[in-house]
């Protein structure tokens, strides 16, 4: 993952995550940011935004085009393709 | 002898309750970020997005389907079909309650959903393939990536009227929308950058190298920082993802 700062629109550090990621997105709130992943595995992250660590990787069933969060109740929805589900994670 | 068993008894008491204080200080770790629930929908869902207000989730599938979730209960509430192809992305404008829904593929419309009905109530042409979509709450525009001719469409959301496309970079995947700054990022696959356009003039002005193969990009209007998920997805919509994935992972 790259991390660029919108000040000075330089990316400013890389976050290992996992090795091929396909969605992302952001909790403005906590600041804790989540991805989708697809190689070496299937895999959804939880990024924490102030430490720009990775807190954990939970596998889920084969790869998520998209992902989302809901602010409000700190849940985490990834869409499976290949196995016509959707995936809540509560962080 | 009593001061001696009340003392014993004591210090058990302390144990239990210093014990008791551990077993629950642990309960929150161990129950913490947990997948919990799977929720079946319809056939290749693709694209997802909240409505932190109604909490209700949408998640745009290839079968040209909107399914519509109750993020109470996890279970989907309605189907909706717009009849615009195969699915790309879906967002929501929570302020009005919209929901903005992409017909990749071969495709060039967007539908616009009223969610409190949950009824198609424009189809907008845009721009050709448009991949994924985002929305200014704040301005009320909307953004589609037409990733396979570096363009991006720009809709005005007041009036549902597609106003042009725009130059976003080389094969801009995804979008994003900074609403503090009225910015819009794209993660442009091809080229290893990110597209920043200046939504007040709605053009783009900066390509900012990152890491390879920019697929996504989220944004965080608070600390004002940038995320990109580097590593690339499927560059044709309608193909099934396994075998672009299949394709894709060979490279490496």
């Amino acid at each position: 993952m790259s991390v660029v700062d919108g000040r000075t629109f330089q990316m400013v550090s890389t976050i290992a995550v996992d090795d091929l990621l396909t969605a992302i997105t952001v909790n403005p709130v906590t600041n804790r940011i989540y991805t989708a992943n697809y190689y070496p595995n299937s895999s959804a992250s939880i990024v924490d935004g102030n430490t720009n660590q990775t807190i954990t990787t939970l596998p889920i069933d084969d790869q998520g085009y998209s992902i989302a969060v809901n602010p409000q109740t700190n849940r985490v929805y990834v869409p499976i393709w290949m196995s016509n589900t959707v995936t809540v994670i509560q962080d | 002898m009593s001061n001696v068993l009340s003392r014993l008894s004591r210090r058990r008491f302390t144990t239990g309750l210093v014990a008791t204080a551990v077993t629950l200080s642990r309960c929150p770790l161990v129950s913490a970020q947990s997948i919990i629930a799977v929720i079946p929908v319809g056939t290749n869902p693709f694209g997802v997005a909240c409505n932190a207000v109604t909490n209700h989730i949408y998640i745009s599938q290839g079968d040209g389907e909107v399914s519509v979730i109750d993020g109470a209960t996890n279970q989907v509430m309605t189907v909706i079909s717009p009849h615009i192809g195969t699915l790309g992305g879906v967002a929501v404008n929570s302020q009005t309650n919209r929901i903005y829904v992409v017909g990749a593929n071969l495709g060039n419309e967007l539908a616009v959903i009223d969610g409190s009905t949950n009824t198609v109530v424009a189809i907008i042409t845009v721009g050709l393939q448009p991949q994924y979509v985002a929305v200014n709450q704040v301005t009320n525009f909307i953004y589609a990536v037409n990733s396979q001719s570096n363009r991006m469409s720009i809709i005005d959301g007041s009036s549902n009227t597609f106003l042009r496309t725009i130059y976003a970079g080389k094969f801009p995947n995804t979008v994003s929308v900074d609403q503090l700054r009225n910015r819009i990022y794209t993660a442009d696959q091809n080229a290893n950058t990110v597209g920043l356009i200046n939504g007040r003039i709605n053009r783009l002005t900066r390509l900012i190298p990152v890491s390879p193969i920019p697929a996504a990009v989220a944004i965080n209007p608070r600390t004002n920082k940038v995320y990109v998920a580097n590593g690339g997805v499927l560059s044709v919509r309608g193909m099934p993802p396994c075998q672009s994935w299949t394709a894709e992972r060979s490279r490496w």
